[in-house]
């Protein structure tokens, strides 16, 4: 089963802060998109962050950091995957459409969010929720996160032309 | 005594490779003859499965139930695509059939309950054909038993998911 932190210290209570800003934020802003297309955004955002985890995070291939008090999962990580994530992702779409409405350059929107997400990522190494190993530097999160909200855009493109079609379909 | 018959590719994880890409190519396969690939729903579908697995796996393994043993390139490429492929693939195919029998559609000895039995033996055997050929090493008491049961219920979480999805989804369109 999932393990309790050994500590209640910072990292928990950046995580729970976090946590309950990105909930606060989901409630009071427009929905811009349908539940389900919603729903994949979320879905996707936490698989995205449990894959590179498990590549770069975990023994093979590579280990570059730990997350929260353990190696393993605790109930934190459970909150981190599944629930800061995944709105940190569906943000991101939601900018997204509205970057694309003004009809504004993308990768500008790409690198905001890198940047963005790097800076949250420096807060976090500062409160222990990732620790470092292996080499691993903060600038070099801005490739990954380059990389990922590339894939990211593209998915969220994805998401929108099929939303399209399900709406048309269920209107017909 | 629990050898799966594949036990011959210990070692050679090159074919276990091939077995895994031909199985989810099969799968996909399958999944876009019966129209299922280029949908919202099968997405929220899919991605739901690799959410449940990912953390479930990750609890298991951080519970040490058993270790991945992914000393090279093709252990892990094996461990990626068997748990980011073969297992979604299968599920999202058990849905499928699991939907069609309920409601009548067709197929209408695939009762969701057959299915879902089904289901559990492939993903079963599936985690076997890892065990054997050393991608996977039961820890802690872990055996085939409970690998059963732990497939059972992940099978039946995502039809339940579904259920809920899908009726969302009708519910949704219905309204429109």
């Amino acid at each position: 089963m999932l393990n309790a932190p050994v500590r209640f210290d910072a990292n928990e209570w950046f995580v729970c802060i976090t946590m309950l800003v990105l909930i606060v934020l989901f409630a009071v802003t427009p929905k811009m998109f349908s539940k389900q297309a919603a729903l994949c955004l979320m879905l996707f955002h936490s698989v995205l962050g449990l894959t590179a985890d498990m590549i770069i995070g975990v023994a093979y291939p590579w280990d570059f950091y730990d997350t929260m008090d353990t190696p393993g999962y605790d109930w934190f990580d459970f909150f981190i995957y599944t629930v800061n994530y995944p709105l940190y992702g569906y943000f991101f779409g939601t900018g997204m459409k509205l970057w694309e409405r003004r009809g504004w350059p993308l990768p500008l929107l790409i690198a905001g969010a890198a940047l963005l997400s790097l800076l949250l990522e420096w807060l976090s190494v500062q409160f222990q929720v990732f620790q470092y190993k292996n080499g691993w530097h903060v600038w070099d999160s801005l490739l990954a996160y380059s990389v990922i909200f590339c894939g990211s855009a593209a998915f969220v493109k994805l998401v929108m032309r099929w939303e399209g079609h399900v709406f048309y379909r269920g209107r017909g | 005594m629990y050898r799966f018959p594949f036990f011959m590719f210990k070692g050679r994880e090159e074919y276990m490779v091939l077995l895994e890409f031909a199985v989810v190519s099969a799968c996909v396969w399958l999944l876009y003859r019966q129209k299922l690939l280029f949908r919202l729903n099968t997405l929220v579908n899919g991605l739901f499965c690799l959410y449940l697995i990912q953390m479930v796996e990750g609890i298991i393994v951080s519970n040490q139930k058993y270790v991945v043993v992914t000393h090279n390139a093709w252990t892990f490429l094996t461990y990626l695509i068997h748990l980011m492929g073969t297992v979604p693939c299968i599920a999202l195919l058990a849905v499928y059939y699991a939907r069609r029998g309920k409601d009548g559609t067709s197929h209408p000895a695939a009762s969701s309950i057959g299915v879902w039995l089904a289901g559990t033996i492939v993903l079963t055997l599936g985690e076997f054909m890892l065990e054997s050929a050393g991608i996977i090493r039961y820890s802690r008491g872990f055996h085939p038993g409970a690998s059963w049961l732990f497939w059972a219920v992940w099978l039946a979480a995502v039809f339940v998911w579904d259920r809920l999805i899908y009726l969302k989804e009708a519910k949704d369109v219905g309204a429109c």
